[in-house]
């Protein structure tokens, strides 16, 4: 079924709109990352990619990134797992349940950060054990509500006569969820997935209000680095540390991408 | 079982509305409402003089203004910008399609420093710069709403489409009529993301707005420093989220009532 | 049959599709069913409803009427009762007083005089931007219907109507209303009807209506001559250019806006669409602005573009203190002789974040005022990073490498100069000589070591077994001075090394640890700082900040000890002025700072005592503070001790703060510093080093 123009035309215009407000810059960043310095604008080829690439702490940060970010991730995920069916399964209290689980995201950074900060009495010299409890804690409170928001609504759209299908079938209500639920909701899973990612990165703002400039070595993540350079004033870094995580990304998506076909292929 | 897992449930919940309720008590509190409850000694009044602190700086009621003016804007925009450039990625089959996708997850996970200098550098370029319209267009434009309202989509099966159009040959009104109200409770969701987003911004106007006049609260909340922060600052800031989340809340409510 | 057959097929086809299409018919019924229009129109409207609310809160601001004066740097405006000013940066302008009753506002450079009612009559007054009054108001004589006021020249000059004639102009003190008002007279001129006038420097031109109009440019300095022309139709004035010798003004001349030879009458029309009901035409140094005739502002208009002349180039100079206290006064000819067409103009950005985006990209920041700003690179970062211009072999300022002492150190970094200071601080020392004889140490004149200074420590702590009141070596919140000097020693930023995790460091903290494991640090709050500083009781010596000869006096100061006497080097915290290697005027800022670092320039602060000539030093004694008996004159010895100073200077630029404890965003003071951790024994010498090292890696390493 071909969708008409008429509805598709339209669209162009945000997509215009996010061409010159973000794409434009994009491209400007990405030629930053090949010259020397914002201040030196010769050419400067890889070098600015072999330095980045090869700094112990660009590469602390990406460790980081994907262990500490990797366990944030995947805790939300968990929560979010449990907290979807229980959800589901006590209709009632659904509602003012979304609420209370919708409502941190919205209160300022500033002021859960403020209250962390007292409860978990914080400084970087804090242990990294506990500053990493503090920080996944105030990311799962933050922003494992949305996504079992997400999920709920996702789990709801599963016509009942799936699931009498599968009981009949006699699977019991874990085996329904993890092998029936899950997979038919799959797209929202993917959609959770997306949000925690971009709320992972965004998280560095609260872990800067917690901790500083410097925390310990296992709370330093990309964006650490990222900021730290912009203050030097070297954008160059700043790009080429930009483009080399998006080409990280850009593995990360293909490969699910790989992977999820593969699954499906073999489920045919 | 039954109880149990309701229990759970509401364990969960209250675990995650506590902090909440603390920074609300602790903005009509004057003292350190933590330290004393930690055990320490901290003197505590319940009294409104933080609040009245908040009314009567006038700079901050300025700052509030143009918090409101740059949100308001931004979501008035940003819905419809979302709807349209989804629905493209979602129902258009060109190769186009995909790759704006991919580019559009990608700067949704990119952090604002990488394209702030670039982003400064053009809004100079444009004209814009020191103008509130910088914010606002960044803000129309972001990558979340019109991947949101894909995401959307995509949860609608292909079925309804399809079979919708055997009884109305009308792409359009389909989607109005029939698609559209299956998607107001996402929409809802993002309305609320986007809010909070906007309210929060601190990179965008610091480097676009050089005229003191134009800043948004959100700043000034950025400049405070202390431990016992301005708690009622914090939660007067916090208000109209609050308002617009009660009121999404009734949007939701409807919603669902067609859903669940 | 084969319809029924299709039918069938159809029908399985359906039931097929169903559950989707059931769905579908469910929800396109239920559209129109069950769910009540008006439920959803309400939540609808509810929204849009918030939303408008929200915009219109937002954008309702209405303009009113307001009179305004401009100043060198800002402009007052007098709206509702109430006078501000604003600078070119902050549109948002600040109340400065309220009166109700203000008629005429007139500004020179730091002042602003306005004519309002007083208690019997009209009377002038003055105010400064900060909101000082400093004069007492002057009464204006009841015999004039004031209609015009403006100042000159240090004058007040008002054009009345009296009983004797209408459109008179008289001159004024604006402070002292004993001195007569004299009635302004020139050779062919008669002063009566005036309709308009304006003063720029030494001349005051005059509209009447006269012969069908006459011009007359007035001499108000030192000599009374006097020109007139016969010029129709002008209705209002202002300053406009020079060009081969002859002023042209700016008027409004029947609805258009027209340029005036004020030597020849000729008038040019400028072409400018002026919006209807301009009444009268006003400038400040850049633009020309038209108002109407109740004051408040129609357009404005670029004054470089109405005059045709080349435009001026700018160059900006950003966070410089300088500007606001007009010490640039002296620099800014000299510069102007050479680039008479460049424009200085200051800025002021005060966020560190702001300041590098606009540095990366080159948005009008040629030249800089910089020192420790918080997490801004060091000097030597920005050097090696080519963020500054490297002047090491400028040859404005090789000129000037005669006239100075060894200063050059103190802006340099690896050997080649990054800026031209602004001014330094110096981390010397003051003894108390009571003390010093009570033990029977002698204050050391020059150099001395940590060796020393072990030693001395060593004496207090014998003496303190048996004197009946302990003395202290130095006041605990002193010690992290050392630590200074041995960061700017040891931590290198242009190679990127550091030797915080060397022996020597540990050593240092091992020393501060010992000081206050023996009591002999003092606790006792006392005040260091500023005019009223004084020796901590009790305590033989302390660190003392210098900023410059002035503030020395006769106090018994002494040079800190040093790691080697050989090479001895003493702790500066400066602040230079630096060139953005992104700056399109290159040249001509180099030549700017070679301006403000020439010798005979007296408004650059700490010039005057960098210089090998004695005789040119600005600040040798507070006179003030001699005059009233808080200091005494400068001493040999101290003079000597600074200018030993400063020719082994080292210069301590901090990245990461020493003392403190990696802390959040929040300063909560009560979390303690690792200094402080140090100090009561939570953290190890090594435990401390360690810390630093950690730190200082990640700093530099990045």
């Amino acid at each position: 079924m071909k969708t008409k123009p008429r509805l598709l035309l339209p669209g162009g215009i945000p997509l215009l709109g996010f061409a010159g407000c973000y794409l434009a810059p994009l491209g400007m960043t990405v030629y930053y990352a090949f010259v020397h310095s914002a201040f030196d604008q010769t050419f400067a080829g890889a070098e600015n990619f072999r330095y980045v690439a090869q700094n112990t702490y660009f590469r602390l940060g990406l460790q980081n990134l994907l262990g500490l970010g990797g366990c944030m991730v995947g805790t939300a995920l968990l929560v979010a797992f449990l907290l979807a069916p229980l959800l589901c399964r006590h209709k009632k209290m659904a509602l003012p349940g979304m609420a209370v689980l919708l409502l941190p995201l919205l209160i300022p950074s500033i002021s859960a950060v403020s209250l962390w900060e007292q409860v978990f009495d914080t400084n970087s010299l804090l242990s990294p054990l506990s500053s990493q409890l503090a920080l996944i804690t105030l990311y799962l409170w933050k922003y494992a509500g949305v996504a079992a928001v997400l999920l709920y609504t996702g789990l709801n759209k599963i016509p009942q006569d799936v699931l009498d299908a599968a009981a009949l079938d006699g699977a019991g209500k874990i085996r329904t969820y993890v092998s029936v639920r899950l997979p038919i909701a799959g797209g929202y899973v993917g959609g959770m997935v997306m949000f925690l990612m971009m709320f992972l990165l965004r998280s560095y703002k609260e872990c800067y209000l917690l901790f500083g400039d410097y925390p310990s070595q296992k709370l330093y993540m990309v964006q650490h680095y990222m900021n730290h350079q912009y203050m030097k004033m070297n954008f160059q870094y700043v790009a080429a540390s930009a483009v080399i995580l998006m080409a990280l990304a850009l593995l990360a998506y293909g490969l699910c991408i790989v992977l999820v076909k593969r699954r499906r292929v073999a489920a045919v | 079982m039954r109880t149990i897992s309701m229990l759970v449930l509401g364990m969960i919940l209250i675990l995650f509305a506590l902090p909440i309720l603390l920074l609300i008590t602790a903005s009509f509190v004057q003292g350190d409402l933590m330290a004393s409850l930690k055990g320490n000694d901290g003197e505590i009044l319940f009294t409104l003089s933080r609040w009245k602190e908040v009314f009567a700086d006038e700079n901050m009621m300025l700052r509030f203004q143009n918090s409101l003016k740059i949100t308001g804007y931004s979501l008035l925009f940003k819905v419809p910008v979302g709807l349209l450039g989804g629905l493209f990625l979602a129902r258009s089959h060109g190769k186009g399609a995909k790759i704006l996708l991919v580019l559009m997850l990608l700067m949704l996970l990119l952090p604002f420093q990488s394209i702030m200098v670039p982003v400064f550098r053009f809004s100079k370029w444009a004209q814009l710069y020191d103008t509130h319209l910088a914010v606002i267009l960044l803000q129309v434009f972001a990558p979340l709403g019109p991947l949101v309202v894909w995401l959307l989509i995509r949860q609608v099966p292909r079925e309804q489409w399809e079979a919708a159009l055997l009884d109305c040959a009308s792409q359009t009104k389909i989607f109005f009529r029939a698609i559209l109200p299956q998607l107001i409770p996402g929409l809802a969701v993002l309305v609320l993301l986007c809010f909070a987003e906007s309210w929060n911004l601190i990179e965008q106007p610091l480097i676009l707005l050089q005229d003191s006049s134009l800043l948004p609260a959100s700043m000034a909340l950025n400049d405070m420093k202390g431990a016992a922060a301005n708690y009622a600052g914090a939660v007067m800031y916090s208000l109209p989220i609050l308002i617009l989340y009660i009121l999404t809340g009734a949007v939701i409510c409807f919603g669902k009532y067609d859903v669940i | 049959m084969k319809e029924q057959e299709l039918i069938n097929a159809l029908e399985t086809y359906m039931e097929q599709m169903s559950p989707s299409r059931n769905y579908a018919q469910q929800v396109l019924s239920q559209r129109e069913g069950e769910v009540p229009k008006m439920k959803k129109k309400a939540t609808f409207s509810l929204v849009l409803a918030f939303v408008l609310m929200f915009l219109a809160a937002a954008t309702a601001y209405a303009l009113l009427p307001r009179k305004t004066a401009y100043d060198t740097f800002g402009s007052w405006s007098y709206l509702e009762g109430t006078l501000y000013y604003q600078t070119p940066d902050d549109k948002r302008a600040t109340p400065i007083l309220e009166d109700e009753n203000i008629l005429f506002l007139s500004a020179d450079d730091q002042m602003l005089y306005y004519v309002t009612k007083g208690e019997k009559g009209k009377v002038i007054r003055s105010v400064m931007n900060n909101g000082l009054s400093l004069y007492p108001e002057r009464a204006i004589n009841t015999k004039y219907n004031v209609r015009d006021f403006q100042m000159g020249n240090g004058t007040a000059y008002i054009l009345a109507h009296t009983t004797q004639g209408n459109g008179v102009i008289y001159a004024l003190h604006p402070l002292d209303s004993s001195i007569p008002d004299w009635k302004l007279q020139g050779e062919g001129w008669e002063n009566i009807n005036n309709i308009a006038f304006c003063i720029h420097e030494d001349t005051l031109y005059a509209y009447s209506t006269e012969d069908g109009g006459t011009l007359a440019s007035l001499s108000i300095g030192m000599d009374d001559h006097c020109h007139t022309v016969l010029v129709p139709g002008l209705s209002s004035l202002c300053y406009g250019y020079e060009k081969d010798g002859e002023d042209h003004l700016f008027a409004l001349s029947e609805g258009k806006l027209v340029i005036v030879n004020t030597a020849t009458g000729a008038k040019y029309d400028t072409g400018v669409k002026l919006p209807s009901g301009a009444a009268q035409v006003v400038r400040n140094h850049t633009s020309i602005f038209v108002n109407d005739d109740e004051g408040s502002l129609l357009a404005s208009y670029d004054a470089n573009q109405l005059s045709g002349q080349k435009e001026l180039r700018r160059l900006y100079v950003v966070n410089d203190v300088n500007f606001g206290h007009g010490t640039m006064a002296d620099v800014l000819p000299l510069f102007h002789e050479k680039y008479p067409d460049v424009e200085v103009v200051p800025r002021q950005i005060n966020d560190s974040r702001k300041l590098a985006t606009e540095l990366m990209a080159g948005n009008n920041c040629d030249i800089y005022l910089y020192g420790n700003f918080d997490l801004m690179p060091t000097y030597a970062e920005l050097l090696k990073n080519g963020a500054v211009l490297d002047l090491t072999d400028e040859a404005d300022f090789a000129a000037l490498r005669d006239d100075y002492r060894d200063i050059w150190p103190m802006m340099s970094s690896n050997g080649r100069q990054y800026g031209w200071i602004y001014n330094y601080t110096a981390h010397l020392m003051w003894a108390n000589p009571e003390i010093a004889a009570q033990i029977g140490w002698e204050i050391p004149t020059g150099v001395w070591t940590y060796a020393d200074f072990d030693a001395l420590a060593e004496k207090v702590i014998a003496y303190n077994k048996t004197a009946e009141t302990p003395i202290f070596l130095m006041p605990e919140e002193h010690v992290h001075y050392f630590l200074s000097n041995f960061d700017a020693l040891h931590v290198d930023y242009y190679q990127g090394t550091h030797a915080l995790n060397s022996d020597a460091h540990v050593d240092m903290l091992r020393r501060i640890v010992y000081l206050k494991n023996n009591n002999l640090l003092s606790t006792e709050k006392f005040e260091d700082f500023g005019k009223h500083a004084r020796l901590a009781p009790n305590t033989l010596m302390q660190f003392c900040e210098v900023g410059g000869l002035g503030s020395m006096g006769d106090k018994t100061m002494l040079l800190p000890p040093v790691e080697n006497a050989q090479s001895p080097r003493y702790t500066f915290q400066t602040q230079s002025y630096l060139i953005s290697a992104n700056s399109p005027m290159k040249e001509e800022a180099v030549y700017l700072l070679a301006c403000m670092a020439h010798p005979e320039i007296e408004g650059m602060g700490y010039n005057g005592q960098m210089l090998k000539d004695k005789s040119l030093y600005l600040i040798r004694d507070n006179s003030q503070a001699i005059a009233l008996g808080i200091q005494k004159p400068l001493s040999e010895q101290n003079e000597y001790l600074l200018n030993f100073a400063l020719e082994h200077a080292v210069v301590w630029d901090e990245a990461l703060e020493v003392t403190r404890a990696k802390y959040g965003y929040y300063d909560t003071s009560d979390k303690p510093t690792i200094f402080e951790m140090l100090l009561n024994g939570s953290l190890s010498p090594e435990e401390y080093a360690a810390i630093r090292t950690e730190q200082m890696n990640m700093y530099l390493g990045e």
